[in-house]
């Protein structure tokens, strides 16, 4: 394979035979769904009432939780990245815990958080609130799974840009918070583009928190994810024709981002 | 009197005082390491001393009681303003111009972050881009300037924000030998009835921009004065470095200047009012000094034997060091005198060729 650019690139041609498998591994289960796709019937499979349901529950889901994610996202990004106390470092892999931890165990974590005997669960109760198996349960399920995706993206991109623009800011007069509005978030926001999208797809793609935490009621809390895993069983010509739509749904979104994060370079 | 500074970083072993005038600027000059950084960052506001006080037409900047807080007992007050309410800019050796905005942009920054209304912001920094003579680079961003033209912008942009006290942080060093002189200029015109602060390692911005001149060593600030007092009567060996002249310490002895190293002595001169054994200080250009290889027969020369440390080439001149002094001869004379490191030679010069004076500063 000559590199494209004519430069030399010094990479043995063992190594791009390996990355090649590597490259294989991953399209070639995506190309035999989509040589499985049942492309007759695929437009009213994906458009019966159960599964433009799961679909529209799963954009809107995942769009609240990426505004969540944003929302505590960024200042616990700030804090982490720009400040310095007790702590900081446990609280950091606190922070990116549900990066590593398996699903269904954030999803216990939190139905036992935000169930009817859970620890805030009670006094919520007593409010009329009941979070458990409801749609906002779904959104608290995606926003705990994508969070460490957007503070992560975002902490390492503060710690690049540095202080030394804000400072510059803070003596000609700007107050921290315009400071923060007008040079901090504009310096990172690429960053905080991917990370948001990187937040998206994982909110779009979550299952096993969802699952335990919020159960699978159509139209309520049963997102495109539990829909296809529900309709694996009985029809499998459903399932694999909504894992395609998800499959460019994240596509779309990916390369979306990618075109905007340049553009703002 | 328009600012006022005393501060204490114990961990960085700084611990200064100086006050600049209504209008005044100061020059702060020093080796690496010397504290100069750390005081501007302690006058912005980015850095906190561990004591001390400082005011900028009336306002207190800072007021950091030096008594340790004891445990019982009424607590001093501590005052700290924040950067953004200090009114001190601060330009740095990079221009650091926010990337995502327009030279125009970044001028009005200053003045948008006060409160004033985008159109009129706009307006203060069309004028302070004609200060600069950037006009014409208004509507660019950073990334399509060239370093001299982004720090131009730079002390635009510092300028716009109006500020009480303006700090210059090394504002020529990353710049091309080629653009300095441009903008030396361009802040000389500016900086004229301004209070400022400049750090620099540069005599020539030092007599250029400054009114006043600190030489700061170890923390310390070891002189002070005009840019002629401090640079024709070095103090430091720091300040001679600079101004390229050789530093000798002698003492008064009756009539005579004691000088170490010295195979004679010097007249005390005009310095008689000096009490005997008082500090004195010697310095000579090392183009002034001759090297012979013998003790020269003129005993009017204040001669020196001294062994040879290193010889340096330097263009049109050579200049010969010894652990005492260094001489500049032709490369002529170098090659006529064909010496090595450790040879002995005599280093000589006449009486009148040195400027002695007091080691101790006079009350300015």
């Amino acid at each position: 394979m000559p590199a494209a650019s004519g430069h030399y690139s010094g990479i043995p041609r063992w190594v791009i035979t390996i990355a090649a498998l590597g490259a294989a591994f991953v399209l070639l289960p995506l190309a035999a769904m989509v040589v499985r796709v049942n492309w007759a019937d695929f437009i009213p499979l994906i458009t019966s009432e159960s599964s433009t349901a799961a679909l529209l529950l799963s954009l809107r889901t995942s769009g609240s939780a990426t505004l969540l994610c944003i929302v505590f996202g960024v200042p616990l990004a700030l804090v982490l990245a720009r400040t310095t106390f007790w702590g900081q470092k446990i609280l950091r892999s606190l922070v990116l815990l549900p990066l590593v931890l398996p699903p269904v165990v954030g999803g216990i974590a939190l139905l036992y958080t935000f169930g009817r005997r859970g620890l805030l669960g009670q006094t919520l109760d007593v409010l009329g609130i009941e979070i458990a198996f409801s749609t906002t349960a779904v959104v608290l399920a995606q926003t705990f799974v994508a969070l460490p995706f957007l503070v992560l993206s975002l902490e390492g991109a503060l710690r690049t840009v540095g202080t030394r623009y804000e400072a510059i800011g803070a003596t000609l007069g700007a107050s921290p918070s315009t400071v923060l509005r007008r040079i901090t978030l504009p310096l990172v926001a690429p960053a905080l583009l991917s990370g948001a999208v990187l937040s998206f797809a994982r909110a779009l793609g979550e299952f096993g928190a969802t699952l335990t935490f919020a159960g699978s009621l159509q139209g309520t809390t049963r997102t495109l994810p539990l829909e296809i895993y529900l309709q694996r069983e009985t029809d499998p010509d459903t399932a694999v024709a909504l894992s395609l739509v998800l499959v460019v749904v994240a596509i779309v979104i990916v390369s979306l981002a990618h075109r905007a994060g340049e553009a703002a370079r | 009197m328009s600012f006022h500074l005393r501060m204490l970083v114990a961990e960085r072993n700084v611990d200064v005082r100086f006050d600049v005038a209504d209008g005044e600027t100061v020059a702060i000059l020093g080796p690496n390491g010397a504290g100069k950084s750390t005081i501007v960052s302690a006058i912005a506001g980015l850095l906190r001393p561990d004591s001390g006080r400082s005011i900028l037409d009336g306002t207190v900047l800072f007021d950091l009681p030096d008594t340790p807080r004891t445990p019982r007992g009424p607590r001093t007050p501590t005052l700290w303003r924040a950067p953004h309410r200090r009114g001190v800019s601060l330009l740095a050796q990079e221009a650091l111009l926010f990337p995502h905005l327009t030279a125009r942009e970044n001028v009005a920054f200053g003045p948008r972050s006060a409160g004033i209304r985008p159109r009129q912001s706009r307006a203060i920094a069309t004028r302070w881009l004609e200060e600069v003579d950037a006009t014409g680079l208004a509507e660019r961003t950073p990334a399509e300037l060239s370093g001299g033209q982004a720090q131009r912008i730079a002390v635009a942009r510092a300028l716009a924000s109006d500020p009480g006290l303006l700090l210059l942080d090394e504002p020529m060093a990353a710049l091309d030998v080629s653009v300095a002189p441009a903008l030396r200029r361009m802040l000389r015109r500016v900086l004229a009835d301004r209070s400022a602060v400049i750090i620099t390692h540069d005599v020539l911005d030092a007599y250029t921009l400054a009114d006043r001149v600190i030489i700061l060593e170890g923390g310390r600030i070891v002189d002070e004065g005009t840019p002629a007092q401090v640079f024709d009567r070095p103090r430091s060996a720091f300040a001679a470095e600079l101004t390229g002249v050789n530093l000798l310490a002698g003492v008064r002895r009756g009539p005579h200047v004691v000088l170490p190293g010295a195979a004679t002595f010097l007249e005390i001169g005009d310095l008689a009012s000096e009490p005997d054994g008082a500090a004195l200080l010697l310095a000579i250009r090392p183009a002034d000094v001759s090297v012979s290889l013998d003790e020269p027969a003129d005993s009017s020369l204040v001669s020196f034997p001294v062994t040879m440390t290193d010889l340096e080439p330097r263009g049109d001149s050579v200049r010969i060091r010894s652990s005492l002094l260094a001489a500049d001869v032709t490369p002529k004379q170098a090659a006529e005198l064909d010496v090595a490191t450790g040879s002995a030679l005599w280093f000589s010069f006449p009486r009148e060729a040195a400027t002695l004076y007091a080691a101790t500063p006079p009350a300015r």
